[in-house]
């Protein structure tokens, strides 16, 4: 047991970081590279993209609670304060800044360990009510996918085997074991954030953009619409 | 789709190489190879250069037959032999920069001449044969380029530079083999030859027109496309002739030299002799002579597969393998250094498919070709694989995902040494010996006493008896091991044989004596007996400390700390020691070490302010010892965090 | 003292195996801890934290210890080897290396005939590590190597390797039945600057196929070094004059055809195989 924590705390952390900081370059490129093709494409169609439009709708997306109150308010707290938590507490939790130190020769400033306990709580409570909701709502049901519910859960296992082994009273099983499972479902988490949707880390600034030229200015795109709608010959 | 796959997997490899190489940045060479003091050149000297450079002789063996003997049939695959060579010389100034121990200064050669080295005549050859290759090959990107009146200067010169890049190979092929006559006490007799230059010089025609034939074999297939087997065949016999010809200097000179009595003795060496001479000459020849094998695509991949295997062997052989028996040497390659290996022989592989692609490297696979490898057919839009293989850059998106994933899996393949660096390894202990001995007994003083020369009378009662020497101190330095006496003392403390027979090891092993005696094995915080030894001068000053040579050598009958080294001694401390103890000399240090690391933490707490009540003061921790009071201020100074291990009263 | 081509001679009957050498070598060349890497063998043999050592070998007459190091050759392999001169053969007899220019090709390591130089794979800037002849403490300080001070038996001696010679052929002529009759290093690879005499017949080295011949190792090599400058030559005019013949041949022929003449070749190919 101790080989593996030693496992996956030491290469296997490496691996993960490592696969994280290329996968995230390789993203930023490649929609860099395709975002340069598509406006080099709408350009040529004789439209342009509505920069203001799109910047305004970053913020908006941005924000954590909508105008008009949302239509799902539950949805937009439980939503904040899942995100706090999961940006907060992995990076600024004292015992992972010490095991940087160690490591890397790098650290910075830490998290009170009682507010890290509020917010690892928060955490868990939140994800787990995004998933009742997600569950709940036969609207959310229909457009899920299987890896909308895995991620949800993925993400949940670090948050719950990492408080158990804060508080050794608490926890029923052997802490070797937590431990072990806390630091590889980390590393997976780490792994896959370049691959599936977690990569909004990264993309978040210029999601928008992609659904604006993707959606408003494909060429053809209000010819493909009246298509579907039977107006083919309609003056749109 | 098969062209996908194979580019996939050099992506992959090359994936594997990149992670390798800048660990070995990181790190130094010595944390991710096998190599030895025994064994300095291995993987990444004999395949990654000495066998490499004869591979991409195919650019200087075709230069030759085309633009000098003006022989026009093989003329179609003259452009793609010089990408051949310029790809693997390339690769073998990466390997070589890699291999070598201080990368960076790769370039000294040019700065410090060195006229009598063979080393230095090969690295100045392979730089300006590089160079050579490059003016060749600029020819398809002028062209590509449509820089039509540089492209004419360039052909004006060309064949000036073809001959001087034949006059190059010539010398660093030849060189490569001079390389290791320095090496008759190493090598093998039937690898060390005189002739090794010409020998080498030789194969590297003979196996450039079989590269070659591979290569473009392969490239066709890739790009299903017919292969052009007129001058495949017309390759084929010039390099049957070739390695025929080799073959007679071969097996001539070792039956002039009288080595022929080594042919059929029973050893792996004679064996590894027969299977690279059965593939590098033996079966290409018999193959080749025919008409029939010539002319099959399928044949030539085969026999030209086994002659690049083969006189790549013969390469490994000479640059070290065949040096492992008179060395005894072992050596084998580490992951890390095949990964390496392959990881920048798939880059140049991609590098080449990329020029095949874009420039006119084969007259027969053109833009059409190309697009019809490619093509994937429909894409279901519902499957995973849109995420990968959708336009645009859906070569880019999938192969960068698979190279991600190669970094990933090689970082969790490779061994802690190379990912963190190299770190030694724990001292090894000796087997236990058992020695015939005398036992001398003084029943008045209550001694024991073993003597190892037999002296005839000291006026003891002797008695021969048979006891174990085991490597105490883990250097080879036998000392007693007296199971009687162990018996005895451990009855003392109450302790039965359970405390080293039948415990819970596996196979029922007793515990070994690190179990107890923990302070000879480990060099701990407080006393690291390995120093000591060595600052006494060896084995010769054991009485310095061990002042009774008839007692076992234990704690209590040891010289203390304390005796050499006074400052140990707290005079002032707060520790109370314990009813009927001596004022402790080893809990000063491990008190220092406890204060140390709680102290650090509370005194930052306090200095930032901390509202807990009473953090910085004693009474923080030693809660139930009412005498201890004061703050963290006085801790400190009581408990400076090292003592100064003064030897005011040196060697006694 | 004077400094010139300097050397030791190894009396093997006197050596009691006391390591005393190596230890002093150990602290005068500020030698790092010997640890268990991976790649040593034997924690007991040269390495890059120990330039001199002593190997017990079991003969006839009893126990013996042998003194390795650095044999310092009169024709050093390792200096001809040197791809950047970092390995120099000094006035002084000693065998130096320059770590500044060091690149780490381990070409020395593969030609030296004894299997001395010792590489720090340890180290992110490798170096290579053997013994020096105490060069700096000989010529600049005027001393003897630290190995030679520490003998306390005078199994270890150093001096002008004339008389070094002249002094092991007195004492093999001295005491004819306790030596073997022969200093080895007076001629082996073209002589080194260590030399030995023992009472049984000393293996040196570690090779199967013991060093014995007197050919230096540069000589095999330069033998056909020395050639290459001819043979670019060579093969740049023979090249040149079959390109210029096959070239002027095709154009006549070519002038012959457009002319109307007879073409007897047909093939207009040149002489392919």
């Amino acid at each position: 047991m101790e080989h593996w924590l030693h496992f996956a705390r030491g290469p296997m952390f490496v691996a993960a970081l490592a696969v994280l900081g290329l996968g995230m370059a390789r993203l930023v490129l490649l929609n860099g590279a395709s975002l340069a093709v598509m406006l080099h494409r709408t350009r040529s169609h004789g439209r342009t993209v509505a920069w203001k439009r799109v910047l305004h709708n970053t913020f908006l997306a941005l924000r954590p609670f909508p105008a008009s109150g949302g239509a799902r308010p539950w949805y937009s707290l439980l939503s904040l304060v899942f995100h706090l938590g999961l940006l907060l507490t992995p990076l600024f939790l004292a015992a992972h800044i010490v095991l940087l130190e160690r490591g890397f020769g790098v650290g910075w400033w830490a998290l009170d360990p009682v507010v890290a306990d509020w917010l690892t709580l928060g955490t868990i409570v939140s994800a787990l009510g995004l998933l009742f909701l997600r569950v709940g709502s036969p609207l959310s049901r229909a457009i899920s996918r299987p890896q909308d519910y895995f991620l949800l859960l993925l993400i949940l296992t670090p948050f719950v085997t990492g408080y158990l082994a804060m508080h050794p009273l608490l926890n029923p099983w052997d802490y070797d074991a937590t431990m072990l499972v806390h630091v590889l479902s980390g590393n997976l988490i780490l792994g896959l954030l370049p691959f599936t949707k977690l990569s909004h880390v990264a993309l978040l600034p210029v999601a928008q953009v992609f659904g604006e030229i993707g959606w408003h200015l494909r060429p053809k795109a209000g010819e493909f619409v009246a298509q579907v709608l039977g107006k083919e010959n309609q003056p749109i | 789709m098969r062209l996908l796959t194979v580019k996939s997997i050099l992506w992959f490899f090359a994936g594997f190489g990149f992670v390798v190489i800048l660990l070995r940045m990181l790190h130094g060479v010595g944390s991710v190879v096998a190599l030895n003091d025994l064994l300095p050149w291995g993987l990444w000297k004999g395949g990654g250069v000495v066998a490499l450079v004869p591979i991409g002789g195919a650019g200087f063996t075709l230069a030759a037959f085309v633009y000098v003997f003006h022989w026009r049939r093989y003329e179609p695959l003259a452009r793609a032999a010089v990408l051949l060579g310029l790809m693997c010389y390339s690769s073998v100034a990466i390997g070589l920069t890699f291999d070598i121990g201080i990368w960076w200064r790769i370039v000294f050669p040019v700065f410090f001449w060195q006229f009598h080295s063979t080393l230095f005549e090969i690295a100045w050859c392979i730089m300006l044969y590089l160079g050579v290759l490059a003016f060749e090959f600029s020819h398809a990107i002028l062209e590509r380029l449509r820089w039509t009146t540089i492209l004419h200067l360039v052909e004006k010169v060309s064949i000036v530079f073809i001959i001087l890049g034949i006059a190059l190979s010539t010398l660093h092929q030849s060189s490569l083999g001079t390389l290791f006559l320095a090496t008759p006490y190493r090598l093998h007799p039937l690898w060390y030859s005189p002739l090794l230059p010409l020998l080498f010089f030789i194969t590297a025609i003979g196996l450039g027109c079989l590269t070659i034939t591979w290569v473009t074999l392969v490239t066709h297939w890739l790009y299903g496309v017919k292969q052009p087997l007129a001058p495949l065949t017309g390759l084929a016999r010039i390099a049957s002739i070739v390695l025929g010809a080799y073959l007679v200097l071969r097996l001539g000179d070792l039956l002039v030299a009288g080595k022929a009595g080594y042919f059929f003795t029973p050893d792996w060496n004679v064996l590894n002799f027969w299977v690279e001479l059965l593939l590098s000459a033996i079966l290409p020849i018999v193959f080749l002579s025919r008409r029939s094998y010539r002319e099959s695509p399928t044949a030539l991949f085969w026999i030209a597969t086994a002659a690049i295997v083969g006189m790549s062997l013969n390469r490994v052989n000479v640059a070290g393998l065949a040096t492992l028996s008179a060395t005894q040497a072992t050596y084998i390659p580490s992951w890390a250094e095949w990964f390496v290996t392959l990881g920048i022989l798939s880059a140049a592989g991609l590098v080449y498919l990329l020029c095949v692609e874009h420039l006119r490297v084969f007259p027969t696979i053109g833009g059409a070709q190309v697009e019809g490898a490619h093509d994937l057919g429909t894409i279901d839009p519902a499957g995973w694989h849109t995420t990968f293989f959708r336009a645009p850059f859906a070569g880019a998106r999938f192969f960068s995902a698979v190279f991600v994933a190669a970094v990933g899996l090689v970082l969790v393949l490779l061994p802690d040494s190379a990912v963190f660096g190299a770190r030694p390894e724990p001292t090894p202990t000796r087997g236990p010996r058992s020695v015939e001995l005398q036992r001398l007994e003084d029943a008045s003083a209550d001694l024991v006493q073993y003597v190892f020369p037999i002296e005839p009378d000291r006026g003891l009662e002797t008695q021969r008896t048979r006891a174990l020497l085991l490597d105490a101190d883990a250097n080879g330095r036998y000392v007693l091991f007296e199971h009687e006496r162990h018996g005895d003392r451990l009855e003392e403390q109450g302790r039965t044989c359970a405390a080293c027979h039948h415990q819970s090891l596996p196979f029922a092993q007793a515990s070994s004596c690190r179990t107890c005696h923990r302070d000879m094995y480990q060099p701990t915080q407080i006393f690291d007996h390995g120093a000591h030894e060595r600052s006494y001068g060896g084995n010769a000053d054991c009485p310095t400390c061990h002042t009774d040579p008839t007692l076992p050598k234990t704690k209590a009958t040891t010289v203390q700390c304390k005796e050499c080294h006074p400052a140990m001694v707290e005079t002032e401390t707060l520790v109370r020691t314990g009813a009927g103890q001596e004022q402790s000399t080893l809990a000063s240090g491990y008190k220092d070490a406890m204060h140390g690391l709680c102290v650090t933490c509370h005194q930052r707490e306090v200095e930032r302010g901390s509202k807990r009540p009473g953090f910085g003061e004693c009474s923080a921790c030693h809660r139930d010892v009412p005498t201890i009071t004061g703050t963290l201020q006085r801790l400190r100074e009581v408990a400076p965090r090292s003592t100064p291990m003064q030897s005011e009263g040196g060697r006694p | 003292m004077t400094i010139n081509h300097m050397a030791i001679l190894n009396d093997v009957t006197k050596c009691t195996g006391c390591e005393q050498c190596v230890s002093a070598c150990r602290d005068y060349n500020a030698l790092p801890k010997e640890q268990n890497w991976r790649w040593l063998k034997d924690p007991h043999e040269l390495s890059s934290a120990r330039w001199t050592t002593i190997r017990e070998e079991k003969t006839a007459r009893g126990r013996r210890f042998v003194r390795r190091q650095c044999r310092h050759c009169l024709e050093p392999a390792c200096v001809e080897a040197c791809i950047v001169g970092a390995l120099k053969k000094s006035p002084s007899g000693a065998v130096t290396y320059d770590p500044e220019l060091c690149i780490g090709c381990r070409y020395c390591m593969v030609a030296c005939p004894w299997e001395i130089p010792k590489y720090s794979w340890e180290d992110r800037i490798p170096l290579i590590q053997k013994c020096s002849l105490c060069h700096d403490r000989v010529t600049a300080e005027g001393k003897v190597p630290a190995c030679v001070e520490a003998c306390p038996h005078g199994a270890t001696v150093f001096g002008e390797r004339t008389e070094l010679l002249a002094e092991a052929h007195r004492r093999l002529a001295a005491e004819p039945e306790r030596y073997v009759q022969k200093v080895w290093g007076e001629h082996e690879v073209g002589g080194t600057s260590v030399l030995y005499i023992a009472d049984f017949d000393l293996a040196l080295d570690d090779f199967a196929t013991h060093v014995d011949d007197t050919t230096p190792v540069p000589n095999r090599t330069f033998r056909v070094l020395r050639h290459m400058p001819s043979v670019f030559v060579g093969m740049s005019a023979v090249m040149g004059g079959t390109y210029w013949i096959i070239e002027r041949r095709q154009r006549l022929q070519k002038e012959g055809a457009s002319t109307g003449a007879k073409d007897e070749d047909g093939t207009g190919g040149g002489s392919e195989a």
